[in-house]
């Protein structure tokens, strides 16, 4: 999780991701910053995000991406 | 046909309504889907072929995948087998009926609206190396081609992948795909947005009967009172440009921008007006577009719905697509996160800008109005580092009002330029202008401003109109929603306004013999 | 029960309030002297009595070709278009009888057209359009609003001219030689006709007929049935059709592929009709008399509307 959040701040400063619950319906991330976070995870978490997974819901705070991370791993 | 078109807001939508809650619940949908494939015989006729086809194939395909995920359970049920295998195979199986079907509905948008385009540019071709030219064929498109088909395709790729469940109801299916306020000019919403909703509806309350009006009343008074009004500046400044001053074109152009929005805006009004009626949500299409910090944002807030398409059906698949992933992978090792994810995300973001372009018309026009978009984004992401270091060091806030003004006026001049292009008759035209306005900009000849076309009562107008878009917008903006606040008020004031709002459309509006109505302009694409 | 109730007022007093703006827009002269659907019909009652000296009676092709306030600016002429879609004998005279209640014109030029048209051959079409044009009043009288605030009142600038200047060109071709199609002048179109006559002869007013060029509803037929039938009144017949100097050109003067004149077909008959009119004394000129200085201001705002549409 600090790892997922350092990730996020790196790429965006200005959200302060333990307490944002809506980061892509609120438009703090963008499509082309999603992006680059998906790359970062794949990298960092050795998972494979597909393109069916990418919507709002999962994407909206760091809990929920941690969320998604952890059911990839799983598959 | 329109949607402003007298007959069918006060005459045909009453009646919809009319019969709809009087028949028993189980024909309510069948109602709204003879309705919608009503207007669509009325203004394409035996066309609606089309539709059907586009209908029947994607049913079919979802149904082929729901068997296809069915045996596929089936086979993994069973023990000493590769499972890999043999997902990798109902993988494959499917993969060939989305490619099919999607191909299927897109050669009919490309007949019907590229053919001629292509053959045009070909012969172009053809000629250089000296062969036979091809003959030109033009055909009138069946209605609202380029929303059903994306309206389609969104349909069978949400099934491919299993993020909705396919149907069975070919009647909720064909609703959604046709659903007469969405035909003609969208928003392009998905299946699992709307389908249920239009199929489920039930019943129409008084008050989301007159909930419904008053946003329908309100396109309007964006049509009537500013649109078909501006129209005749814009008319003037764009098919004489050569004998206006810069200044002059920049109005022109700021006129364009601002009735292409009313004209589509106050369109959706109609369009999400109906669908309160029958209180199904249709997603909004516009989010208070002028008040945009950047390109992105504009885009996020300007034809909504279709860049939502291309973001989930085109940017995403592409940019992790596979031979995109390795390339990033690659270049991660030489640049910085934010640089490598750009580059693959910079070729699935050519990809859309140019399907936008193209889907806008089969134009040089259009194509060069998604490239000006795609490089003014690509731009925006290059030298965000850049400016928040410069900020940074000039101790700009960021956050503060005065920088967002700044971002709101450079947002909104590189828009007015861009529709510049997308109403231009060549991009050559385009160009012509842009240069005015460098070069000429105050240079005075005799036929600004009283050559308009605009009499002091119509500039006023437009004026007022304008202020009361944006005195609603401002109030949206902050959340306000200003149909809820005016329920709240007392009957003799609601009334009033009401009152205020159809005799100002019916008096101030321009339409009779003088004025020259704006035909649909998103109705063409 | 209590939302019906509601919608029922709500309407009821929407009709009152639209009621009283139609009425603030319509122009007040001889608005009370006529019953209301009289005055819509016939838009000369909203000019002040006894000013108009020249009467234009005729179907679209009036109101499309000719425009008084060129042939005022020309000739001090005052002129009016007593024209109406697809207008019939029986219309022609219904209109006339009207119009000389107020004034008093000295001559009628009557559009040969409508002596051809058949009562009897009136599409369902058609007289939908009538109906509609008759309870359109809002089309032609909403933008008055812009008159009560400039002039304190509605002023009629057209003069029953109907004012385009869009182009739609003409496949070009020469509609008056003799293709030998069989036409005729109905009887009931006759018996109209000879009433019109009767109300000339009684008023003193010189009666002409006259045909204007259009390529999709005039033909070399028409142009010699119609001189006969002047031949037969003794009346004059003037075919605009076969004018040496107006010669309309189709490419460029047509607002719909032939059937019916622009503006700049229209300044080329108007200006014709004025100078046959000065050339033959049928009528004095107003230019200089300050009794007319309203038709020097509907000429001024006229003028403008050139400019801008």
């Amino acid at each position: 999780m600090d790892k997922l959040i350092e990730i996020l701040e790196e790429l965006q400063p200005d959200v302060d991701y333990n307490t944002c619950e809506d980061l892509v319906d609120g438009r703090h991330l963008d499509s082309l910053t999603i992006l680059s976070l998906i790359s970062e995870i794949e990298n960092e978490f050795d998972v494979e995000v597909p393109t069916v997974e990418i919507i709002p819901a999962n994407f909206n705070s760091a809990k929920s991406i941690y969320a998604l991370i952890e059911k990839l791993k799983e598959e | 046909m329109s949607y402003f078109d007298l007959w069918f807001a006060f005459l045909f939508v009453p009646v919809v309504v009319l019969i709809f809650l009087l028949v028993p619940k189980k024909a309510k949908p069948y109602i709204l889907l003879f309705a919608s494939y009503a207007i669509f015989f009325m203004v394409s006729n035996f066309l609606i072929i089309f539709l059907l086809l586009s209908t029947i194939s994607i049913f079919l395909a979802g149904k082929k995948f729901k068997k296809l995920d069915g045996e596929k359970a089936k086979e993994l049920e069973k023990e000493d087998i590769d499972k890999k295998l043999i997902k990798e195979k109902y993988k494959k199986k499917k993969k060939h009926i989305l490619v099919l079907v999607i191909l299927f509905n897109i050669s009919f948008l490309f007949v019907f609206k590229y053919l001629k385009f292509f053959t045009i540019n070909l012969n172009a071709i053809l000629k250089v190396f000296k062969l036979e030219e091809l003959s030109i064929i033009s055909l009138i498109a069946p209605l609202g081609i380029s929303y059903y088909t994306l309206k389609a395709i969104s349909y069978v790729v949400d099934t491919y992948n299993g993020k909705i469940e396919a149907d069975d109801n070919f009647v909720r299916l064909a609703l959604y795909v046709s659903f007469f306020p969405q035909i003609m000019e969208g928003p392009i919403s998905t299946y699992s947005e709307t389908a249920e909703q239009i199929y489920n509806a039930s019943k129409v309350t008084y008050h989301n009967f007159c909930y419904g009006y008053q946003r329908i009343l309100f396109g309007f008074f964006k049509k009537l009172i500013i649109v078909d009004r501006l129209n005749i500046l814009v008319k003037q400044v764009f098919n004489n440009y050569m004998s206006f001053n810069g200044l002059s074109i920049l109005i022109g152009i700021i006129s364009y921008t601002m009735l292409l929005y009313m004209e589509f805006s106050g369109t959706m009004d109609v369009v999400l007006g109906i669908g309160d009626i029958f209180d199904i949500k249709i997603p909004e299409n516009f989010r208070q577009p002028f008040f945009s910090k950047n390109i992105t944002d504009f885009w996020s807030r300007w034809h909504i719905s279709l860049g939502h398409f291309l973001k989930d059906y085109v940017f995403y698949p592409v940019s992790l697509s596979k031979p995109l992933k390795k390339l990033s992978v690659s270049l991660r090792k030489k640049l910085s996160a934010h640089y490598s994810s750009l580059i693959a995300g910079g070729i699935a973001l050519f990809c859309v800008w140019f399907l936008n372009g193209l889907w806008h018309g089969a134009g040089w026009p259009f194509l060069f109005f998604g490239m000006y978009h795609f490089v003014l984004i690509l731009m925006g992401n290059i030298f965000e580092p850049l400016i928040i270091k410069i900020c940074a060091k000039l101790k700009i806030n960021r956050e503060s009002k005065k920088y967002y003004g700044f971002q709101i006026v450079k947002t909104s001049l590189l828009v007015f330029i861009g529709e510049m292009f997308f109403r231009a008759d060549t991009v050559r035209d385009g160009l012509r202008m842009l240069k005015i306005m460098f070069t000429k900009m105050f240079v005075l000849s005799k036929n600004e401003f009283y050559y308009f076309g605009l009499d002091m009562f119509d500039v006023a107008l437009i004026f007022i109109g304008l202020i009361v878009v944006l005195v609603i917008s401002i109030l949206k903006e902050n959340n306000v929603n200003v149909r809820d606040e005016v329920e709240k008020k007392h009957i003799i004031v609601r009334w009033a306004i009401y009152y205020l709002l159809i005799l100002s459309i019916i008096v101030l509006g321009a339409y009779g013999p003088t004025y020259a109505p704006v035909d649909p302009i998103y109705a063409d694409f | 029960m209590k939302n019906l109730f509601k919608s029922i007022c709500f309407i009821l007093i929407f009709l009152v309030l639209l009621s009283v703006s139609v009425f603030i827009l319509l122009p007040k002269q001889n608005l009370f002297k006529y019953s209301f659907l009289n005055f819509l019909d016939y838009e000369i009652l909203e000019e002040e009595d006894n000013k108009v000296d020249v009467l234009f009676v005729g179907d679209s092709l009036v109101y499309n070709s000719v425009s008084p306030m060129e042939i005022w600016n020309e000739f001090g002429i005052t002129s009016f278009d007593c024209s109406t879609p697809a207008q019939l004998t029986e219309t022609s005279y219904e209109y006339i009888k009207i119009a000389v209640e107020r004034q008093h014109p000295k001559v009628i030029f009557l559009e040969a057209n409508v002596l051809f048209r058949d009562p009897k051959n009136r599409t369902s079409e058609r007289k939908l359009k009538d109906f509609y044009d008759r309870y359109s009043i809002l089309d032609d009288y909403h933008d008055n609003w812009k008159d009560l605030l400039e002039y304190g009142k509605p002023l009629n600038v057209n003069k029953g001219y109907y004012y385009v200047n869009r182009v739609n060109k003409a496949e070009v071709f020469n509609y008056m030689q003799n293709r030998h199609k069989s036409i005729k002048i109905p009887k009931v179109n006759v018996l109209y006709f000879e009433k019109i006559l009767d109300i000339c002869r009684e008023n003193n007013i010189k009666l002409i007929l006259f045909g204007i060029p259009s390529m999709k509803s005039w033909s070399y037929e028409k142009d010699r049935m119609a001189t006969a039938f002047a031949e037969e009144y003794n009346l004059e017949f003037i075919d605009l059709n076969l004018v040496e100097e107006i010669r309309i050109d189709w490419r460029t003067e047509t607002k719909d592929e032939g059937s019916h004149l622009n503006y700049e077909g229209a300044k080329k008959v108007s200006s014709y009709l004025g100078n046959y009119i000065k050339q033959n004394n049928l009528v004095t000129s107003h230019k200089d008399d300050p009794n007319y200085d309203d038709w020097n201001e509907s000429y001024r705002k006229y003028s403008k509307q050139l400019q801008f549409y």
